[in-house]
C-alpha cells in the first residue's frame, strides 16, 4: 500500500509536468493571419489593379486573430491594434474579422457578438453551426498531419435576393485535441490549423500556438449585451442596407 | 463536446449498414487516460471515408468502420508520440487499446512555419455581356446599365448592383477621369462597351458584413477592341429671356477624350450671370498637386474659387478655359498636367453706412463704393508620379502661374463734416512658380520614410493711384495743397521659399510608435513701397522725404526636430510629441540690421479613445509660435487705404499661442441618432495686434507686440435623428473671443461673443422627393467701452422633385434679418427656381431658370468694432431668367 502510494505520488507528479488539461482549466491560445492575395501576372492587370492588391496585402499582413479557449470554453476575437486608428487601409481587412465567437461546449450555447448600426448585440447561433464532411484529403503543416473538411449549405443571398451555396473549407490536425477553429469554424475533432470561408478574403492560416497560458486577460462568456435571433438580426440588416440608401 | 461525438456515431451507424465496431482505451504508458485523443481510422481502399473518434475522460473510444475494409488507424495527441494500428478488413479484432508514449517535450509555444498559396483572386466577378442585354438603340452606358439584371443608375449617375452600390467605377482597370460614376456612366457611348464586370468581395459570405463604406464594390467596364478611343461631351448655351434686358447669356462646354493610354479633358466657358465654371468634380479632376505633408505654404493652387458662384456683384462677365492631360508613359511612370485661363470682368457696388462711436469729430460716414475690376489669369501644372516597385514611390509637381489684375473704383465718402470722392486705379501683376518633390518608401511593416521638398517663388507688383478733389489723411500724410490731388504709389514683394521635411514613422510594436521628423523652412523675401503725389503743375512730392517708403529685405529659417511618440493604455491611444525649432529672423532696412535667433520648444499632445466603431472621443493640444511677416516689419510708413496709413514695427517678435481641441462624436445608425460636439480653445500670450490712433475717419495703424493675452473659445455642437422618413437636426454655435485693443493711448478689454442656434428638417427618403427647412436665430454682442448687441433671424429652404420621369423642378429660398442698435433692422431673401426637361435617350435638354426671382437689389451685413458700427449694403446681379438647351454629344 504504502509502495503504491508513493508511485502514485511520484506519477502525478510526472504527470503535472506532462498534462496539458488539467483540471484548472489550462488555458491555450493560437494565433492566426490571413493569407495574402496572389498577384496573376498573366491576367494583363494594370499597374492601378497590382498596385491595389499590394496595398490591400501590406495591410492583410497587420491583422493577427486570436483564439483562446480551454478545455469547454473559447473565445475568438481580433487583436485590437488602437494604434493603427488612421491605417485605413489596416481598418478595411480587420473589419472582415472583427466579430468575437464565444462557444461553450458544456451549455451548447455557442454566440457571436458584432456591432450593427451602432448596436452591440449577441447573435445565437446553432450550436452545430458546421455539417462538416471529412474528407481523406491530407497535408503536413510542420509536423502535424491535417486533414480537410469541407462544409456546405444553402442560404438565403439577401443580395442577389436569391438562395446559394456557401462553403467553407478547414484543415484540422488530430494531434492537438480541441473542437475549436477559427471565426466560428468549430466542430472538427482537432485543432483547425488553416480555414477558408468560401471565395471571400477570409483564409486564415495559424503562427503559433501557446500552452498553459499564465494571464489570458480574456472573457470566455459573451459581454452583457440583448441576445437576438440570426432572422431578427436579418431584419436589422435589411433596415440597414434601406438606412443606407436614403 | 462527446455528446456532439455521440450524435455523429449514431448517424453513421444508421446510415451505414455493414459496419463493425471497434472500441479501446486510450492512455499513456502509466496506463492514465488522454482524455479528447483523436483516434482516425484513414481506410487503404477506394471508395470508403475516414472515421472519426474522440476518447472520452476516461480514454474510452468507439469507432464505426465498415466491414472488409483495410485501416490505418492512428491515435495522437499533443506531446506524445503517434501509434498507428493497421486493422485487416477480414480481422474480427473488436478491441484494440493504445498506450502512447510521451515525447518528454514540455511544450509551452510552438512556431508554425506555414507554407500557405495565396489566395488566387476568386474574388466573386458578375459579367455581363452587353450584347445580350443592349438592343443597339442605347446612347450612353447609363441606359445599357439600366437593361442588366439586378443593376439600378440614380439620377446622381451612382450605380447599385443588387442592392449593394459601387464604390469603384474603373474603365478598362483604371479610374476614369478622376473615379466618380458619373461622368463614366453619363457619358460612356453604348456602342463602345463590350463587357461589364462586377467585382464583389463578399458575395459568398453567408452573412452580411458591414455596411460601412469600406464595403468597396468595383465595376470595370471592359471595350470594344475597336472602340477604346472616343469622344464625349456636352454643349450648353442659353440666354436671357422675358422682359430683362441684362443681355445675360451662357455658354458652356466640357469635352473629354479616351484612350486606354491618355485622357484629355477639356472645359471652356462664358457667361455674364455669375456662374461658377467648376463643378466639384472638375475641381477634383484639377486639383491634385497638394503636398499634404508640409503645413503653411503647402498648397500650390487654390483652384476652388473658380467652383464658388459670384452673383455679390452688378455685373460679372466671365471667360473661361482649362484643359488637362494624362498620359501613362510605362507601368511605372505617369504624367499629367492641366492648363487654365481664365478672364473675368466685374462691375461691383457697396454702400456703408458707418455710426462712429465715442468720436469727437465725426458722428456718421456714408460711404458709396463703385469698383471695375479685371482680372486675367494664366496657370500651367505639370505633374509625374513614378513607382519604381511596390514599396517606393515618387511625385513631382510644378506650377507656373500669371496673373493681371486691373481695378477701378470710385468712393464717396460723406459725413457730417463734408463730402469728398475718390478715385483709386490699381494694377497688380503677380508671377508665381512652384514645385514639390515627394518621395515615399515602406522599407517593412515595421518602418516607412518620406521626404518632401517644397520650393516656391512670388513676385506680386501692385500700383496704385488715387484721385481726389479734397485733401485727406490730414496730419498723416505730407500732403502739398493743390486744386486737386494725385498719389501714386508702387509696391514690389519678393518671396523665395524652400521647405524639406524628413518623416520616419517606426512601427515598434502593438503598443507603441515612434514618429521622427526633422525638416528646415526657408524664407527670403523682398519688400518694397514708395509714394509721391504729383502735382498738377508736373512737379513731384516725394512722401519718402517724411518717413515714408520701404525697402526691407527678410530673412526667416525655421530649423526643426520634432519626435512623436504613440502609445496605447488598452483601447486608449495618446501621442505626446516634442518639436524644437531653432528660429533665425533677419531683416535689413534703412541700413540698420535687425535679428532674432530663438531657439523654442514646442510640445504637443493627441488623446483619442474609440469605445467602438461608432462612438470616440479626441483631445489634442498644441504650442505653436509664429513669426511676423515682412510689411509687418517694414517701419516706414505706407499709405493703405483713403483712410488709413500703417506703420510697420522693427522689432516684432514672435506670436505665441496654445490651442487645445475637444471633440465627441456617437451615431447610432440602426435608431437614426447621431450626436457631434466639438470645443475649440485657443489663446495668444504673445500677441501681434495693431495699436490704432483714430482722428475723425481717418486711422493710423501699428503692430505692437504685447503680453496682453487673447483668448478664443468656440464650440459647435448638434444632434441629428431619423423619424419615420424625416430627418430632424438641431444645431448650436458659440463662440467667446476676448482681446485687448489700444486707441488713442486707451487699452481695453474687449469681448466678443455669439451665440447660434438653428432646427433642420429634411425629408429622408430616396423615393420621395427632397424637401428641407431650416431656421437659425443668433444673438452676438461685442463689449468694450462701448457695449453693442445684434440679433439674427434666418430662414433656408429647399426643394426638388421629379415628375412624369422628365421633368425635373428646384427651388431655393434663403432669407436673412439683422436686427440691431435701436430696434433697427434690415432684410432680404433670394429666391431661386429652375425647371428642366429631358426626355429618356435623348440629348437634348431644356432648362428654364430664374436666378434672384424677387429681383432683389442688396445684401445686407453688419459689422461692429469699439469705435464703430457698420451697415453694409452690397449690390447684387438683377433678376436673371435665363432658357438654355444643352447637347451630349
Amino acid at each position: 500500500m504504502k509502495l503504491i502510494l508513493k508511485n502514485n505520488f511520484f506519477f502525478v507528479l510526472l504527470l503535472f509536468s506532462n498534462i496539458i488539461y488539467s483540471q484548472a482549466e489550462s488555458v491555450t491560445k493560437v494565433l492566426y493571419k490571413l493569407v495574402p492575395y496572389a498577384i496573376p501576372s498573366d491576367r494583363g492587370l494594370t499597374r492601378e489593379q497590382k498596385e491595389g492588391i499590394v496595398k490591400e496585402n501590406f495591410a492583410r499582413d497587420k491583422v493577427e486573430c486570436e483564439l483562446t479557449f480551454t478545455k469547454n470554453k473559447s473565445v475568438f476575437s481580433l487583436i485590437e491594434k488602437p494604434l493603427l486608428n488612421r491605417d485605413f487601409d489596416y481598418l478595411r481587412e480587420a473589419v472582415l474579422v472583427s466579430d468575437k465567437y464565444y462557444n461553450d461546449v458544456v451549455n451548447q450555447k455557442k454566440t457571436r457578438f458584432e456591432e450593427l448600426g451602432g448596436e452591440n448585440l449577441n447573435i445565437i447561433l446553432p450550436y452545430h453551426q458546421y455539417n462538416w464532411e471529412i474528407t481523406s484529403e491530407t497535408k503536413k503543416i510542420n509536423d502535424y498531419t491535417c486533414y480537410k473538411a469541407i462544409c456546405r449549405w444553402n442560404d438565403f443571398n439577401m443580395r442577389r435576393n436569391s438562395t446559394d451555396v456557401f462553403s467553407a473549407e478547414a484543415w484540422f490536425t488530430p494531434q492537438i485535441p480541441s473542437s475549436f477553429g477559427p471565426l466560428g469554424l468549430d466542430g472538427l475533432p482537432g485543432l483547425v490549423l488553416e480555414a477558408n470561408y468560401g471565395a471571400s478574403g477570409i483564409h486564415f492560416y495559424i503562427v503559433k500556438i501557446e500552452f498553459n497560458v499564465e494571464n489570458p486577460k480574456v472573457k470566455f462568456d459573451p459581454p452583457a449585451v440583448q441576445y437576438i435571433t440570426e432572422e431578427e438580426h436579418q431584419k436589422r440588416l435589411a433596415k440597414e442596407y434601406e438606412n443606407m440608401g436614403r | 463536446m462527446i455528446k456532439l461525438f455521440r450524435i455523429l456515431f449514431f448517424v453513421t451507424t444508421i446510415t451505414f449498414s455493414q459496419t463493425k465496431t471497434l472500441i479501446g482505451v486510450v492512455s499513456d504508458e502509466t496506463s492514465k487516460p488522454l482524455e479528447s485523443a483523436n483516434v482516425i481510422a484513414k481506410p487503404l481502399q477506394e471508395k470508403a471515408s475516414l472515421k472519426f473518434a474522440i476518447a472520452d475522460n476516461k480514454g474510452r473510444y468507439r469507432l464505426e468502420l465498415e466491414k472488409e475494409v483495410k485501416y490505418e488507424i492512428t491515435v495522437s495527441y499533443i506531446g506524445y508520440v503517434e501509434e498507428v494500428f493497421i486493422l485487416e478488413p477480414s480481422s474480427d479484432i473488436v478491441t484494440h487499446d493504445f498506450h502512447l508514449k510521451a515525447t518528454g517535450e514540455n511544450l509551452k509555444e510552438i512556431v508554425i512555419k506555414h507554407e500557405f498559396k495565396p489566395i488566387v483572386v476568386k474574388k466573386d466577378t458578375l459579367v455581363f455581356d452587353v450584347n445580350s442585354f443592349a438592343n443597339g438603340n442605347e446612347r450612353k452606358m447609363k441606359e445599357v446599365l439600366e437593361k442588366l439584371p439586378g443593376v439600378e443608375v440614380d439620377k446622381n449617375g451612382g450605380v447599385t448592383v443588387q442592392g449593394k452600390k459601387v464604390t469603384k467605377m474603373l474603365v478598362e482597370g483604371k479610374s476614369f477621369f478622376g473615379g466618380g460614376s458619373k461622368l463614366a456612366v453619363e457619358n460612356i457611348p453604348a456602342d463602345a462597351l463590350d463587357k461589364i464586370e462586377v467585382i464583389d468581395h463578399f458575395n459568398e459570405v453567408g452573412f452580411m458584413k458591414q455596411v460601412s463604406d469600406s464595403d468597396d464594390l468595383a465595376m470595370n467596364v471592359k471595350l470594344k477592341e475597336e472602340k477604346k478611343k472616343f469622344v464625349f461631351g456636352d454643349v450648353e448655351a442659353g440666354a436671357e429671356v422675358g422682359t430683362g434686358d441684362n443681355g445675360f447669356y451662357l455658354a458652356h462646354t466640357a469635352l473629354f477624350y479616351y484612350s486606354p493610354k491618355t485622357n484629355v479633358s477639356f472645359i471652356g466657358d462664358a457667361n455674364s450671370i455669375g456662374k461658377s465654371t467648376f463643378t466639384f468634380d472638375d475641381l477634383m479632376r484639377f486639383g491634385g498637386g497638394v503636398s499634404s505633408f508640409l503645413s503653411g505654404r503647402k498648397s500650390l493652387s487654390n483652384l476652388s474659387s473658380f467652383s464658388n458662384d459670384n452673383t455679390d456683384v452688378l455685373k460679372n462677365k466671365s471667360q473661361f478655359g482649362a484643359f488637362n492631360i494624362s498620359h501613362d508613359i510605362s507601368d511605372k511612370l505617369s504624367i499629367s498636367g492641366f492648363g487654365i485661363f481664365s478672364k473675368v470682368l466685374m462691375a461691383s457696388r457697396i454702400e456703408n453706412n458707418i455710426e462712429y462711436l465715442n468720436n469727437t469729430a465725426v458722428a456718421f460716414e456714408n460711404k458709396d463704393r463703385n469698383a471695375k475690376n479685371n482680372a486675367i489669369l494664366g496657370i500651367g501644372n505639370v505633374k509625374l508620379d513614378y513607382s519604381p516597385s511596390n514599396k517606393e514611390k515618387w511625385y513631382y509637381n510644378g506650377q507656373y502661374q500669371s496673373s493681371t489684375n486691373d481695378l477701378i473704383s470710385t468712393l464717396n465718402s460723406v459725413t457730417n463734416l463734408g463730402s469728398s470722392i475718390f478715385e483709386t486705379i490699381n494694377k497688380a501683376d503677380n508671377i508665381s512658380v512652384k514645385q514639390y518633390i515627394e518621395w515615399h518608401k515602406s522599407y517593412n511593416q515595421n518602418h516607412t520614410t518620406t521626404f518632401v521638398v517644397n520650393q516656391a517663388y512670388n513676385k506680386t507688383t501692385p500700383i496704385n493711384n488715387w484721385f481726389t478733389d479734397q485733401p485727406f489723411l490730414q496730419g498723416l500724410i505730407p500732403l502739398k495743397k493743390d486744386e486737386t490731388y494725385t498719389i501714386n504709389q508702387i509696391k514690389k514683394s519678393d518671396v523665395n521659399s524652400i521647405d524639406a521635411l524628413f518623416k520616419h514613422y517606426w512601427i515598434i510594436n502593438n503598443s507603441n510608435h515612434l514618429y521622427t521628423n526633422i525638416g528646415n523652412n526657408y524664407e527670403s523675401s523682398t519688400f518694397q513701397t514708395a509714394e509721391k503725389q504729383i502735382l498738377t503743375d508736373g512737379s513731384v512730392n516725394d512722401f519718402a522725404l517724411s518717413g515714408f517708403g520701404n525697402d526691407i529685405k527678410y530673412q526667416l529659417n525655421d530649423v526643426y526636430v520634432g519626435l512623436e511618440y504613440k502609445f496605447r493604455i488598452g483601447k486608449w491611444v495618446n501621442k505626446p510629441g516634442l518639436y524644437l525649432h531653432r528660429y533665425d529672423l533677419n531683416t535689413i532696412q534703412n541700413n540698420s540690421d535687425y535679428s532674432v535667433v530663438k531657439t523654442l520648444v514646442q510640445p504637443q499632445w493627441n488623446s483619442e479613445y474609440e469605445f467602438n466603431n461608432s462612438e470616440a472621443i479626441n483631445f489634442t493640444y498644441k504650442l505653436d509660435n509664429k513669426f511676423p511677416v515682412a510689411n509687418q516689419l517694414a517701419d516706414r510708413y505706407t499709405l493703405q487705404y483713403y483712410n488709413s496709413v500703417y506703420k510697420g514695427n522693427a522689432l516684432l517678435e514672435n506670436e505665441k499661442y496654445h490651442s487645445a481641441s475637444f471633440f465627441y462624436s456617437k451615431m447610432n445608425s440602426y435608431r437614426g441618432i447621431t450626436w457631434n460636439g466639438m470645443l475649440n480653445y485657443s489663446k495668444k500670450t504673445k500677441v501681434i495686434r495693431n495699436e490704432v490712433e483714430l482722428d475723425g475717419i481717418n486711422q493710423f495703424n501699428t503692430p505692437i507686440l504685447t503680453d496682453n493675452p487673447e483668448m478664443d473659445i468656440g464650440f459647435n455642437g448638434s444632434f441629428s435623428k431619423r423619424i419615420y422618413r424625416f430627418n430632424l437636426k438641431l444645431n448650436t454655435r458659440l463662440a467667446w473671443f476676448e482681446y485687448s485693443q489700444t486707441i488713442n493711448d486707451i487699452v481695453t478689454i474687449n469681448n466678443r461673443d455669439s451665440q447660434n442656434i438653428g432646427l433642420v428638417f429634411k425629408t429622408a427618403y430616396k423615393k420621395w422627393p427632397v424637401l428641407s427647412v431650416g431656421y437659425n436665430k443668433g444673438f452676438s454682442s461685442f463689449s468694450g467701452l462701448t457695449k453693442s448687441h445684434f440679433q439674427t433671424d434666418a430662414i433656408s429652404s429647399s426643394f426638388e422633385i421629379t415628375v412624369l420621369k422628365f421633368w425635373t423642378y428646384k427651388f431655393n429660398y434663403d432669407y436673412l434679418k439683422n436686427i440691431y442698435s435701436k430696434n433697427q433692422s434690415n432684410f432680404y431673401d433670394m429666391l431661386d427656381t429652375s425647371l428642366f426637361y429631358q426626355k429618356k435617350n435623348n440629348p437634348f435638354g431644356f432648362q428654364l431658370s430664374v436666378n434672384n426671382l424677387l429681383d432683389v437689389k442688396k445684401k445686407y451685413s453688419n459689422k461692429f468694432s469699439d469705435y464703430m458700427i457698420s451697415e453694409q449694403s452690397t449690390y447684387i446681379l438683377p433678376r436673371a431668367i435665363m432658357f438654355s438647351v444643352s447637347y451630349k454629344l
